[in-house]
Formats: structure tokens, C-alpha cells, sequence
């Protein structure tokens, strides 16, 4: 039923409250206007920056990726040769093989460094006194220089007086190559790695022990769950959004390890622990191929995404 | 179902002794409130049932079996905790199954089971759900629910009705009683609210700083409480605590004196006459002026005071009485409604 407009509004339909009607709704429309500028003005700063950080370089490696690149007189001269760098990408088994031994390294070290990581968060969390110190201690080695990673441990892993060796000596074993033998040398690297970082790992998931409501924890205690049932049916699912951070973290930071390997093996012996940004160096700054390594980068980019994809619905459906 | 014994219970963390020498018995059936004021040792009493805490010393033993160093999931118990305690990833139907998932009990049994429970509570069409979607009164009754589908021997219930608003908590009560009078089930419920410890009780264990004050029905308590602490936690308004001084059967209060029913040893004594239990009269001993008067409709509490000897009482009294703030007003009680405590010991006399 249609209801006359003073009816439904209580105001008269015409007259001078109409002409006031309309000026009001004119300097709402002003108003509107005037607050969306202001909120675009807002945002211009965070704009500007995500476009000279973020959008700039990847759009500059685009343009390196489809070009050749030659240095002359004044300065970098880019041809536009996008065949020319996907054809050698296409022929490059040597990448192929990088990127295997990326993943390897990633998968492994990934893995052990979260199943690490959260079994020492929940022992750590059930400390009862000094918990602050031991997980201090924890940590240290996240805080210790890459190189001074790389130089400890190559000295521990030396052939010849490393203390591995030596102590594999004393119980008449060895000496074994650790960093010389091709189908260890990615495993001792790995384990460098492990060491390095699953405190990281430690931190973000002990954060997410500690936030775990109690009582929930007990309520299937009382209903009949054992520890590792709390684990796996409890804990696990309640932590998954610190562990999905933490497993993302460690595989975009294990996707582009460099230092730790270029300071063990320099991705030796062979190219048994050339990892892709091992490979990018030496294409980038060995051989000068600009082009064709940021055609390398957008793959490798491209990569970690797919891995990350994949990774997150296998994560999810294990932490359900 | 099963009775519960707590024999000579003591609980130390550290230095610190929460639990002293604990004894007493749940009959088979029996809802039984443990009650006191927070830091009592209440809700560590219930744990130490549950099996969450150890206990230092003493033994608990449920239908018989002692389960004083069994884990929780041995003792055969439910409890419902104050934070419901749900789990928030699972719907109410999986939060219902979990215990009966993890005893491996047939899937037929268990959708019957987590239905007929969903029913009694009238929670059937939430079963769907994230504990997340629902109010805090549904979640109450899910964590009732996870309880009821397991058929346990004891329930034990660690203050469930604290995080909800007044309205809701009365609701709650009555459910809680109506849901334990059908099941017939042992109960053990904490509680620092003496209503709801009144209202719902066989039988209240009163706790302070860790010791049993006094156990008995409610009115046992609200009628001949042990001592000043138990006068003062059950009933509210709280009792009104005057100094006296006692002569054989004769009571001097502060404006007046009281025939007694029996004679008392003579001395200083405090005398309680709960709020409910006053009324006017123009030569009533007790007396003072309106401070502030507060109508509930169906009563009126009238707060009253002495400033000479620093007193502060409440009158309770039906209906709507003519006083006002500024007012004289003077009071008498039934001598036999009288509670004498020594005014050292705070003991019954």
C-alpha cells in the first residue's frame, strides 16, 4: 500500500522544507566527495611507497627478464629479446637441477626445523621455573652472523681436525667428508640450517604453546585424551595459524638460502649444493647475464608461490 | 553413579599449604556445593577430584576405587569448567562426541547418545555450529552436554555459571538442579555465590583458607552456623553483627536488653540477628538512624547505623515500610532467632 510521502517520512512532500531538503542532501554529496579525497590523500603515502619498493623493481625485473642487457658507454643498453632468455631457460638442465636441490633443501630443512621447533615449544612451555632463561638460551643461535655460522661450522666440519671427525675417531669411525662428499654435502648444509633457525621456528610456535587456553587443554584431559591424542587433536589444530606463520616464514627464507651455502660449499662440491640463488649469483655476477637472471628470479618467484599454495591446503588439512 | 570420599586431603605448592586435612563424603547421588570466599581453596579441592592437581598428601576414592594418583581420564569424571572449556575448532556435535570418539564407542551409539543429550538440553538445533556462534548461555549448555553424553560416575562443576548475566544465571540454576534431579547423578559443584550454593544444594561444604569450616544441608548452615565466618558468607543480606555482653539469660545490646531462651556464660559475646529476622518495636534494643533505604518491590532493605559505636545493620522487610533516610528507628528480634559468637574465636556459643 502507498502511504502519502508525509505519511512515511513526516515531512510535508512540498514547500520550503523540500528546497531545505535539497540543499542538505547537496552538502551531504559535498561532504561524501570531500571524505573521499581525504581518504585517497591518506592513503597516497603507503601508495607511493608500495609503488617505489614493491611495484618498480618487479616491473624493472620484468623488463630485465624479456631483454638482453649490454653495458656501453652510457650506461645499460636493454634490446627487447624475450625469446632469447626463454629459450636458454628452456635448455637450462643446470636450473633444473637448482631447483631441485632448492627444493630438497627446502623440504627438509622446513620439516625438521617445524617438528623441532614444536616439540621444543611444548617441552619448553612445560618448564616450570626459569622459563624466560631457557628460552633466551634457546635462541641464541638465530642472533649469531651468518658468517660467523658458516666459518664455526666449516671448522667443525673439516676433514681433517674438525671436531666431528674427531669425535667419530674415538669411537674408530670416519674421518667422513662432510663437506666434500657429494651425497652428504646438501645434508650437512641442511643440518647448518636446522641449527640456525629452528629456534626461529621455536619462538614463533612456543608464542602460540603459551596462548593456548588452559582449561581447554584440561577439559580432554578429563574427557579421556592422551598427551599425544591433546597433540594431535588439540594443540596442533588450535595452533595452526602460529604454525602456518612460521612454516611460511622458514620456506620463503629457505627458498632463498645463500649465505650459509656460499659460506660452506659455494655450492660444491659439483653442483651437489647449488641451490637457485647460488645459481642467481653466478649468473648475475659471474657471467653478467642480467636478462637471464631475472628471468631466474621470476621463476624462482614463481616457485616459492606454487610451493606456498600447494603447501597451505596440506597444511590446513593436517591441522584440522 | 558413585559416592566420593575425600580422606585427610592436604595440598602444599611450596611452602604455600592450599588444602588442610580435607574429609569428607558425597553420598551417591548427592549434589554437594563446595563453597567460600576466592583464594579458599575451592576450586584446587575440585581438581584435586578431577585429577588436574596433585595431591600431597590423603586419598581420593571414587565408588570405592582409589584414584588418588589416577590421571583425570582414568576416574571416570565430567566436568564442566568455568570457561566452558569447548573446543573451538569443532562443532557442538564433535565437541559432544570427543570422549566418546576417544573410547572408541560405536558411531551409532554416539549420534544417539550426543542427540538424546541435545534434547534434554535443547540444544539440537546447534549442533552444527562453532562454539564461537553461540551465546554464552548455549555454550553453558554444550559444556553440560559434553558432560551428560559420557554417563560418567561424578560430575564435577568448577563455578559454570559465573561468566553469565544475572538473568541467565538463575535460568542456569534451576536447569542445573532439574538436569541433576533426572540424571540422578554425583555432583560436585564450586561456587563462591551462597545463593546459588543455597538454592541448589543437598549439602554445602564450607571452605576457608583451606579447611572445612562446616558441612551440612542449607538451612543447617543458615540456622546454626559453626561460627561468625559461616554466619557471615551464608544468607544476604549479610548477618548483623553487634557487640553484646551476656549475663546468664539476660542479652545487653547496644539499646537495650533481651531475654534470652537459655542461659549463656556470662561476658562479652557478638550478636547476630540476621536482617529477615528484625522488626520494629518502639522499646526494641537494637537502634540507630536510616542511612539509606532500598526498595526491591516485593522488600525493602533498610541499612541503618550507629555512628557512637560505629555500627552498620540491615533491616530486611516486606512490602514498602514508612521510613526514610534521617529517620530514628528502633528494632527488636525473636531471642531464640539470636546467633552468639565468642568475640575472640568468632565461635559458636
Amino acid at each position: 500500500m502507498n502511504l502519502p510521502s508525509e505519511t512515511r517520512t513526516g515531512l510535508p512532500a512540498a514547500g520550503p522544507g523540500s528546497a531545505a531538503r535539497t540543499r542538505s542532501r547537496a552538502g551531504r554529496r559535498r561532504r561524501r566527495a570531500g571524505d573521499r579525497w581525504f581518504r585517497w590523500a591518506l592513503l597516497l603515502p603507503a601508495l607511493v611507497v608500495l609503488l617505489v619498493l614493491t611495484v618498480w623493481p618487479v616491473a624493472n625485473l620484468v623488463r630485465m627478464a624479456v631483454s638482453t642487457i649490454e653495458f656501453g658507454r652510457e650506461g645499460a643498453e636493454f634490446t627487447f629479446t624475450p625469446l632469447r632468455n626463454l629459450s636458454r631457460l628452456a635448455g637450462d638442465e643446470l636450473f633444473l637441477t637448482n631447483l631441485w636441490t632448492t627444493a630438497l633443501f627446502v623440504v627438509v630443512s622446513v620439516a625438521i626445523e617445524m617438528a623441532l621447533g614444536f616439540l621444543l615449544a611444548l617441552m619448553v612451555a612445560g618448564v616450570p621455573r626459569a622459563k624466560g632463561l631457557v628460552r633466551t638460551m634457546m635462541i641464541l643461535p638465530v642472533l649469531v652472523p651468518p658468517v660467523a655460522i658458516g666459518s664455526m661450522w666449516k671448522l667443525m666440519y673439516n676433514y681433517d681436525f674438525g671436531i666431528l671427525n674427531q669425535a667419530l675417531g674415538l669411537i674408530g669411525l670416519g674421518p667422513i667428508g662432510w663437506l666434500s662428499e657429494p651425497s652428504l654435502a646438501l645434508w650437512s648444509v641442511v643440518l647448518v640450517d636446522v641449527w640456525h633457525w629452528t629456534p626461529f621456528v621455536f619462538l614463533i610456535l612456543f608464542a602460540g604453546v603459551e596462548g593456548l587456553p588452559r582449561e581447554v587443554i584440561e577439559a580432554a584431559r578429563v574427557d579421556g585424551a592422551t598427551t599425544a591424542q591433546i597433540v594431535r587433536k588439540i594443540i596442533v589444530p588450535l595452533m595452526a595459524p602460529a604454525i602456518a606463520v612460521a612454516f611460511i616464514f622458514r620456506s620463503i627464507l629457505a627458498f632463498k638460502v645463500f649465505d650459509q651455502i656460499y659460506l660452506l660449499t659455494s655450492g660444491g662440491p659439483g653442483t651437489s649444493t647449488e641451490v637457485v640463488s647460488l645459481r642467481l649469483y653466478h649468473v648475475f655476477f659471474g657471467q653478467n647475464e642480467l636478462g637471464y637472471g631475472a628471468l631466474l628470479s621470476l621463476v624462482i618467484i614463481a616457485a616459492i608461490v606454487a610451493f606456498l599454495v600447494t603447501t597451505r591446503g596440506l597444511v590446513g588439512r593436517f591441522a584440522r | 553413579m558413585a559416592t566420593v570420599e575425600i580422606d585427610a586431603l592436604q595440598k602444599h605448592y611450596g611452602r604455600f599449604h592450599a588444602l588442610k586435612d580435607i574429609a569428607f563424603t558425597v553420598e551417591d547421588g548427592e549434589f554437594v556445593v563446595l563453597v567460600g570466599p576466592s583464594g579458599c581453596g575451592k576450586s584446587t579441592l575440585l581438581r584435586t577430584i578431577a585429577g588436574l592437581e596433585e595431591v600431597s598428601d590423603g586419598a581420593i576414592r571414587i565408588g570405592g576405587n582409589d584414584v588418588t594418583d589416577l590421571e583425570p581420564r582414568d576416574r571416570d569424571i565430567a566436568m564442566v569448567f568455568q570457561s566452558y572449556a569447548l573446543y573451538p575448532h569443532m562443532s557442538v556435535r564433535d565437541n559432544m562426541a570427543f570422549s566418546l570418539n576417544l573410547r572408541k564407542t560405536p558411531q551409532q551409539d554416539i549420534d544417539a547418545r550426543v542427540a538424546e543429550a541435545a534434547r534434554i538440553l535443547g540444544i539440537e538445533p546447534l549442533l552444527e555450529r562453532k562454539p564461537r556462534a553461540l551465546s554464552g548461555g548455549q555454550r553453558q549448555r554444550v559444556a553440560m552436554g559434553r558432560a551428560i553424553v559420557r554417563h560418567p560416575q561424578v560430575f564435577l562443576f568448577d563455578e559454570p555459571l559465573s561468566n553469565l548475566d544475572a538473568k541467565l544465571r538463575v535460568q542456569m540454576r534451576a536447569e542445573i538442579r532439574a538436569l541433576h534431579q533426572r540424571l540422578g547423578a554425583t555432583s560436585i559443584y564450586v561456587t563462591h555465590d551462597q545463593v546459588e550454593a543455597m538454592t541448589m544444594a543437598d549439602r554445602i561444604v564450607v571452605l576457608e583458607a583451606g579447611r572445612i569450616v562446616q558441612a551440612g544441608s542449607p538451612l543447617e548452615l543458615y540456622e546454626r552456623p559453626v561460627n561468625r565466618f559461616v554466619a557471615e558468607f551464608i544468607g544476604s543480606p549479610s548477618i548483623n553483627l553487634v557487640p553484646a555482653t551476656v549475663d546468664g539469660r539476660n542479652l545487653r545490646l547496644p539499646a537495650g536488653a533481651i531475654t534470652l531462651p537459655a542461659n549463656v556464660s556470662g561476658g562479652s559475646v557478638i550478636a547476630g540477628v540476621r536482617p529477615e529476622d528484625l522488626r520494629p518495636a518502639a522499646d526494641g534494643p537494637i537502634a540507630g538512624t536510616v542511612r539509606l533505604v532500598e526498595h526491591l518491590g516485593a522488600e525493602t532493605y533498610v541499612l541503618f547505623g550507629d555512628e557512637d559505636r560505629d555500627l552498620s545493620l540491615c533491616w530486611r522487610v516486606g512490602g514498602t515500610p514508612a521510613v526514610e533516610a534521617g529517620d530514628p528507628i528502633r528494632l527488636t528480634t525473636d531471642p531464640s532467632r539470636i546467633h552468639l559468637f565468642h568475640p575472640e574465636t568468632g565461635a559458636r556459643l
